[in-house]
C-alpha cells in the first residue's frame, strides 16, 4: 500500500515573543493512503505548562493562564474536536511549573485528558500538585512513569525518551519518530554529563538514536543558547564548594540556595562529602516540598551520599553535628519570605540559628542578589559574617539551559537536518536563528511561533503561519469552604507577537498586552494553517 | 473531615498538633502512630498502609506550612 507519511509540529506555548513561558507543543503524525486519499492521524501533547509573567495578560486580572489545547483536547463548553484530533498522550519534559501545571487547568476544566507520561520525579511532581489542590484521585489523569532509554508506542509515533540535564532531576527529551521522520524536542536541556542525582546527560546515548535513524528536525531549548561558553556544570559548582570548605575550614558554613534547585543541591552535598562536612537541609516548606518528591521518587539523599550526614534540621540528629564541619543548606536567594534564613535576617531570632563567625554562601552577583544582600547588611547579626558571592565563585551559580559550546556540541552529535529555537522570547529567538545561519545551519528565517505549524516530510521542512495562538486565562475565588474556586474563564489571543520590542521587563499591573477578542476556538491548526514558504 | 482521602484537612490538623516536625525525615510507622493519635482522624479506621498514603500526608503536611503559593520565583525554573 502507497502512503505518504509527515510530522506536524505545533508550538502552543514557551515560543512567545516577550518571554518563555508556558511551554506546550503539538506533535502529529499523518498518514495519508495514496490510493484512497483516506488520513490517520496521531497527536501527542508535549508538556502542557502555565504562564508565569501573568501580568503580561490583561493587566494581571487572572491568576492563570494556559495555551490553549481544546482542538486536540476535550473541555466543556469549548468545541469538541474530532475522534482523530484528539491526542493521545501527553508526555511531560520535567516537573516545572511552566511545564506541566496546564494539566491541573485543564484537569479543573474538566478536560478529557489523555495519560500522561513523564519520570518518576515529574510525575511524583505532579501527583503532590493534585494533593496540594485538594484535587480528589478519580479526577487525576492517568499518569505512566517512563524512564530514559524507554521508548513508547503511540499509534504510528514512537516516542524515545533520552536523559536531558536541567536544574531538577527527571528530566527528559524526545525522539519523535513516525517510521519515516524523525524529531529531537530537547526539553528544557543543558548538555551537562556530571549531575549527581542522575549522571546527567548520555552523550552515548545521543550516538545511538541517531545510528538508528537520522534527525530530521530539532526543536531546541535556545534559551541562553547566545550567550559565550557553556552553562555551568554541576561537576563545576561542587568544586566550587570544595574550595569555599576548604578556604573556611573550622567555620560554620550556610548555602544560600533556590528552593527547587535539586541539582545545585546535590552538587553542594557532594562536595561537602568530599571534604569531610555534614550537611544539615533548613530550607523550609519550599525546600521540604521538593525534597519529599525527591524521596517519593526513589532518591534518598542519605543512601546517595553515604559517607557524610544529611538531615533536615527539624531533625534532632541535627543538633548533634559540629556546626563548624557542617554546612546548612537554605533558601532564601530571592528573598522568598518562607526561607528560615530569611525570617531570621528580618528578625525571627528562632528560625535560623546563624554563628557570628558563619560563612555565607550567596551565589548570585546581579539584582538578583540584592535584596538579600540588604536584608543582611540590615541584620545585626548577619552583617558581619563573612560572605561569598559569585563574584568570588563565578562557576558556583548557573542556569539550567544550553549555552553555545552546548548547543554546538549536541548539535554536532545529533546534525538535524532543520532546526528551530523553542523556549525562548522573539528577540533571543532571531540571535539564535542569526548565530545558527552563520554556522551553515539550517533555520528558518524567523521564530516559529505559538500557533504555528512545521511539517516535516522526506522532502524537507515547511513551516505555515498559524492564527495567533490563543490562551484561556483562568479567575479564582476563595469560596465560603475557604477553597479556591475557579470563577471565570476567558480565552485571550496571544498579541505578543507585534509588541515584543515594548514589553520586556513591564512592571506588574502597569499595562493590559491582551485584549479580550472573544475569538472563536481555534479549528483544528491543518485547516486554518496557510503557507508561509518553504525553507 | 472526610475520611483518609482529605489529605489537605489532616495536614492542616498534624501541622497544628506538631508544627516542629521533621516531615521529610518521618518514617512512615511514625506518621501512621501520629494519625491514629489526632482526635480529627477518630472513627476513620486502619491508617492506611501504602506509601502512596504518607505520601500525600507529607505533601499536605508541608502545603499546610507554605505561607503563600507565589512565594517561588520563576528564576528557581531555570
Amino acid at each position: 500500500m502507497a502512503e505518504s507519511k509527515t510530522i506536524f509540529w505545533s508550538p502552543r506555548g514557551g515560543n512567545n515573543a516577550a518571554d518563555a513561558w508556558g511551554s506546550c507543543h503539538v506533535f502529529s503524525s499523518e498518514t495519508t493512503d495514496e490510493q484512497t486519499g483516506v488520513k490517520h492521524r496521531d497527536t501527542i501533547i508535549v508538556d502542557l505548562g502555565q504562564e508565569e509573567r501573568l501580568y503580561n495578560y490583561m493587566g494581571g486580572q487572572y491568576d492563570m493562564m494556559v495555551p490553549v489545547v481544546t482542538d486536540c483536547v476535550a473541555v466543556p463548553g469549548h468545541d469538541r474536536p474530532a475522534e482523530q484530533d484528539k491526542a493521545k498522550a501527553i508526555f511531560l519534559t520535567h516537573g516545572h511549573s511552566d511545564h506541566i501545571f496546564g494539566i491541573y487547568a485543564y484537569t479543573e476544566m474538566g478536560a478529557e485528558l489523555p495519560p500522561v507520561y513523564g519520570t518518576p520525579f515529574t510525575m511524583t511532581m505532579l501527583r503532590k500538585g493534585f494533593i496540594e489542590r485538594g484535587v480528589p484521585e478519580e479526577k487525576w489523569p492517568e499518569m505512566r512513569e517512563i524512564h530514559a532509554g524507554e521508548t513508547v508506542r503511540i499509534g504510528d509515533l514512537s516516542v524515545r525518551s533520552m536523559q536531558a540535564s536541567h536544574s531538577i532531576p527527571g528530566a527528559l527529551s524526545f525522539k519523535i519518530s513516525n517510521g519515516t521522520e524523525s524529531v529531537f524536542h530537547s526539553g528544557d536541556t543543558k548538555g551537562d554529563e556530571t549531575s549527581f542525582l542522575e549522571g546527567g546527560v548520555d552523550f552515548d546515548d545521543y550516538k545511538k538514536i541517531v545510528e538508528e535513524a537520522p534527525i530530521d528536525f530539532m526543536s531546541f531549548d535556545a534559551l541562553a543558547v547566545t550567550k559565550a561558553g557553556h552553562a555551568t556544570y554541576e561537576s563545576e559548582v561542587a568544586d566550587a564548594y570544595k574550595t569555599i570548605f576548604e578556604e573556611n575550614e573550622g567555620k560554620p558554613v550556610v548555602a544560600v540556595l533556590p528552593a527547587a534547585h535539586l541539582e545545585r543541591l546535590a552538587s553542594v552535598i557532594a562536595a561537602a562529602q568530599e571534604k569531610g562536612r555534614n550537611v544539615v537541609l533548613n530550607g523550609g516548606s519550599l525546600m521540604d516540598s521538593n525534597l519529599l518528591g525527591l524521596e517519593m521518587a526513589g532518591v534518598n539523599l542519605q543512601e546517595k551520599f553515604p559517607k557524610t550526614t544529611v538531615v533536615g534540621a527539624l531533625n534532632e540528629k541535627a543538633a548533634e553535628l559540629d556546626p563548624e564541619k557542617t554546612v546548612v543548606i537554605t533558601t532564601g536567594i530571592y528573598a522568598e519570605q518562607s526561607s528560615p534564613f530569611v525570617r531570621f535576617l528580618k528578625g525571627d531570632e528562632k528560625a535560623f540559628d546563624l554563628r557570628s563567625d558563619a560563612v555565607i554562601v550567596a551565589p548570585l552577583t546581579d539584582d538578583k542578589n540584592e535584596q538579600l544582600q540588604v536584608l543582611i547588611d540590615g541584620s545585626e547579626r548577619a552583617r558581619n559574617c563573612k560572605r561569598v558571592t559569585a563574584k568570588d565563585f563565578p562557576k558556583m551559580y548557573g542556569g539550567g539551559h544550553a549555552q553555545k559550546e552546548d548547543f554546538d556540541r549536541i548539535n554536532a552529535l545529533l546534525q538535524p537536518k532543520m532546526i528551530a529555537p523553542i523556549h525562548l522570547p522573539t528577540p533571543l529567538a532571531d540571535k539564535f536563528n542569526a548565530y545558527a545561519a552563520k554556522q551553515g545551519l539550517s533555520v528558518f528565517d524567523r521564530q516559529v511561533r505559538n500557533g504555528d505549524t512545521v511539517t516535516v516530510t522526506p522532502s524537507g521542512c515547511t513551516l505555515f503561519a498559524g492564527e495567533k495562538q490563543e490562551w484561556i486565562g483562568m479567575k479564582h475565588e476563595k469560596g465560603a469552604d475557604g477553597k479556591q474556586k475557579l470563577v471565570e474563564t476567558a480565552v485571550f489571543q496571544d498579541e505578543h507577537f507585534a509588541r515584543s520590542d515594548k514589553i520586556e521587563r513591564v512592571r506588574r499591573n502597569k499595562v493590559a498586552y491582551y485584549e479580550n477578542k472573544a475569538q472563536s476556538l481555534p479549528l483544528p491548526l491543518r485547516h486554518r494553517a496557510k503557507s508561509a514558504g518553504r525553507s | 473531615m472526610n475520611g483518609w482521602s482529605d489529605y489537605l484537612a489532616i495536614g492542616a490538623a498534624l501541622q497544628k498538633a506538631w508544627p516542629d516536625v521533621d516531615v521529610v525525615g518521618l518514617d512512615n510507622g511514625d506518621l501512621a502512630g501520629k494519625l491514629r493519635s489526632l482526635p480529627e482522624t477518630d472513627g476513620f479506621g486502619p491508617v492506611p498502609e501504602k506509601a502512596s498514603f504518607f505520601f500525600a500526608v507529607k505533601a499536605a503536611w508541608l502545603k499546610a506550612r507554605q505561607p503563600t503559593e507565589a512565594d517561588l520565583p520563576m528564576d528557581a525554573l531555570l
